[in-house]
């Protein structure tokens, strides 16, 4: 029997769904804010996709789990290189493994970084693979006939396509928004039909299923959305992008309804979102202020950005940018705002990290918090981030050197360019540090708590489920979001430490090797840090 | 329980190869001759790029190594490669000392 559904809304944010439960767009997700406990989420401290659901899906922080991006950078390398993170990189243990050894079954649908699936009592269909991939990508790997089965399946629609996952986020012509919309709305549609199936089929404890396309239009429609936003746009493309976005949303409460009623009504809900949304007006670009001041060399042939653009086009390896003989920081992906300095003792795991190392770490730091705005004189750079106060754990050293907050929470550019700041020709949507966290069932109070934290998702989600909270999460449940009631006829257990899956990482591979160590030793000195 | 690990030689390496591509690839393919050490990934088994970065996963897990430096493999001169053969891989795995892991 079902206990709890955890519908995952990636990127959503009150700004917007308020607007939406007022005039009537969201009436189930309404019901559930009228009935239950609302309440912001705050993200991660860097809001981004792959640590923020892993924290969630782990009650612990990326210091912990290890997973601050869509790619895992190589440490200590003569220079960074990076492969895509998948769940062997996540050093922690998930609350569908937790249930599973606790006799739960659990379905996971869409989480990232579940590839290739981990063990567990139930099934999963990861997030973010290559459609091609898909058939051994599954949990269990016969779960694919099943799918294939369904009305309408369509793997290549189901999952990543990167091409124009990409394009959509930097410079999707307007002739293309309305399929790209109706792209997500069919998405969707695969994804509520997935869990639906397997809510009547199966009827596991656990059922967990995000809907991503509501961050895939935000970025890309947030001007069509935020009525404080000017959409500049031809007349009637404003009214018809907003009409669809409005459909797709409506559509997604539509699903969360099916959802609901497949779980059955005792079913407690939980909705929740990665992060929250926002505006962005400009594109920075903090390799350039690198460059600028000495830290960085371009690699002969690296093209100048002219077209607003954050990475560079298809999937290739951004090292090729950089010129590494004059290159000691850099920001090597756009999604982390990560800057990686490239010295001895930057990949250290136990805090051995040389003077050297610390003292270049302050003056990339305060590079680019000097950088100001030419137009106004405001630093863009709101704050730099050190791993080991954001992401304090054993595993902070696999976090950027340096993390970008900027002041409009946006992505930076990798690329170059002629200037470091640059306005974009219309607004978009960007990441925002609250996102939210709706709760309705037998086990919720009607509460409305500023805020949770997104480490406490993952003890909540436990404690419905009746298993007891490991000692080691971070998160501490959030009870006051629990109907009083109910939480003294289920006060909280708490066992024994998670169990920690087993990984292949292997601490040697920070060893620079003696290569690697002269060439940054040269590199140093000419740079006044070592004699 | 413990394990040993098998380090492999090149012609190893090169069967391993092959039997993970008849693993990653989940694509209809119409080959005219089976799968060797002169193959293309992407000419002769119609690889995509994150088709690449797929097989890259696989080789990690297969060898549980994560210090694995591929772009060794995939950038020469700078510049990507425009292909890869099973020989190439093949050479890598060795270099880097993969080993089997047996039970």
């Amino acid at each position: 029997m079902t206990q709890v559904l955890l519908i995952g809304l990636d990127g959503a944010t009150f700004y917007l769904l308020e607007r939406y439960f007022e005039d009537g767009l969201m009436p189930t997700l309404a019901e559930l804010v009228a009935r239950g406990a609302r309440s912001e989420l705050r993200s991660t401290p860097h809001p981004f996709t792959p640590p923020a659901w892993t924290t969630l899906s782990t009650g612990v922080g990326p210091g912990v789990h290890g997973i601050f991006d869509f790619v895992r950078v190589l440490p200590g390398l003569e220079r960074p290189q990076y492969t895509m993170a998948t769940s062997h990189d996540v050093r922690a243990e998930t609350v569908w493994s937790i249930a599973s050894r606790s006799g739960c079954r659990v379905t996971c649908l869409n989480f990232p970084v579940t590839f290739p699936p981990r063990p567990i009592d139930g099934y999963l269909v990861p997030g973010f693979v290559p459609p091609r991939h898909l058939r051994r990508s599954v949990h269990p790997l016969d779960l694919y006939d099943r799918l294939r089965a369904l009305p309408g399946f369509s793997a290549e629609e189901l999952l990543l396509n990167l091409d124009l996952e990409r394009e959509s986020l930097q410079t999707l012509p307007d002739e293309r928004y309305e399929d790209w919309i109706r792209l997500h709305i069919r998405r969707e549609a695969q994804w509520a039909s997935i869990a639906e199936m397997l809510l009547e089929e199966e009827s596991c404890e656990l059922t967990a299923v995000i809907f991503d396309g509501v961050d895939k239009l935000q970025h890309l429609c947030w001007r069509f959305l935020d009525p404080c936003v000017d959409p500049r746009a031809p007349a009637g493309f404003a009214e018809r992008i907003e009409a669809l976005c409005r459909e797709y949303f409506a559509a997604v409460d539509g699903h969360i309804a099916a959802l609901i009623q497949a779980a059955g009504e005792d079913t407690d809900v939980v909705v929740c979102s990665d992060h929250g949304f926002g505006p962005t007006d400009e594109i920075f670009y903090p390799n350039v202020v690198l460059e600028r001041a000495g830290f960085l060399g371009w690699a002969d042939g690296a093209a100048i950005d002219a077209n607003g653009r954050h990475t560079a086009h298809g999937h290739r390896n951004p090292t090729v940018l950089f010129d590494w003989d004059r290159t000691v920081a850099c920001a090597l992906t756009s999604g982390s705002n990560g800057v990686y300095l490239t010295v001895p003792g930057a990949a250290d795991s136990v805090g051995r990290e040389s003077r050297g190392y610390l003292a270049l770490r302050e003056e990339v730091a305060e590079a680019l918090l000097s950088y100001v705005d030419p137009s106004s004189g405001e630093p863009v750079v709101r704050e730099v981030l050190r791993r080991e106060d954001a992401f304090p754990g054993e595993h902070s050293f696999l976090a950027p050197d340096l993390t970008l907050v900027l002041r409009d929470h946006g992505f930076p550019s990798i690329l170059r360019a002629k200037s470091p700041l640059t306005r974009r020709d219309q607004t978009m949507g960007t990441h925002a540090p609250d996102g939210i966290l709706i709760g309705s069932g037998p086990a919720f109070q009607r509460a409305h708590p500023e805020r949770v934290e997104i480490a406490q998702v993952a003890p909540l989600v436990l404690h419905l489920l009746g298993v007891a909270i490991p000692i080691d999460l971070e998160g501490r449940l959030p009870a006051e979001l629990l109907d009083p009631a109910w939480l003294d006829a289920h006060p909280p257990e708490f066992g024994a430490p998670s169990d920690v899956p087993a990984t292949y990482f292997e601490r040697a591979a920070t060893s620079l090797g003696r290569r690697g160590e002269e060439l940054v030793l040269d590199r140093l000195r000419a740079l006044g840090y070592v004699e | 329980v413990g394990t040993t690990r098998q380090v492999l030689d090149e012609a190893a390496a090169e069967a391993e190869v092959i039997e993970l591509l008849g693993q990653v690839i989940a694509w209809e393919l119409d080959l005219q001759e089976p799968v060797g050490a002169d193959t293309l990934l992407i000419a002769d088994l119609g690889f995509q790029s994150l088709d690449v970065v797929m097989l890259m996963v696989a080789i990690r897990g297969r060898y549980q190594r994560d210090d694995l430096p591929f772009d060794e493999i995939l950038i020469e001169g700078g510049e990507y490669v425009t292909d890869l053969s099973v020989h190439d891989l093949a050479r890598f795995i060795e270099r880097h000392g993969c080993a089997r892991v047996m039970p």
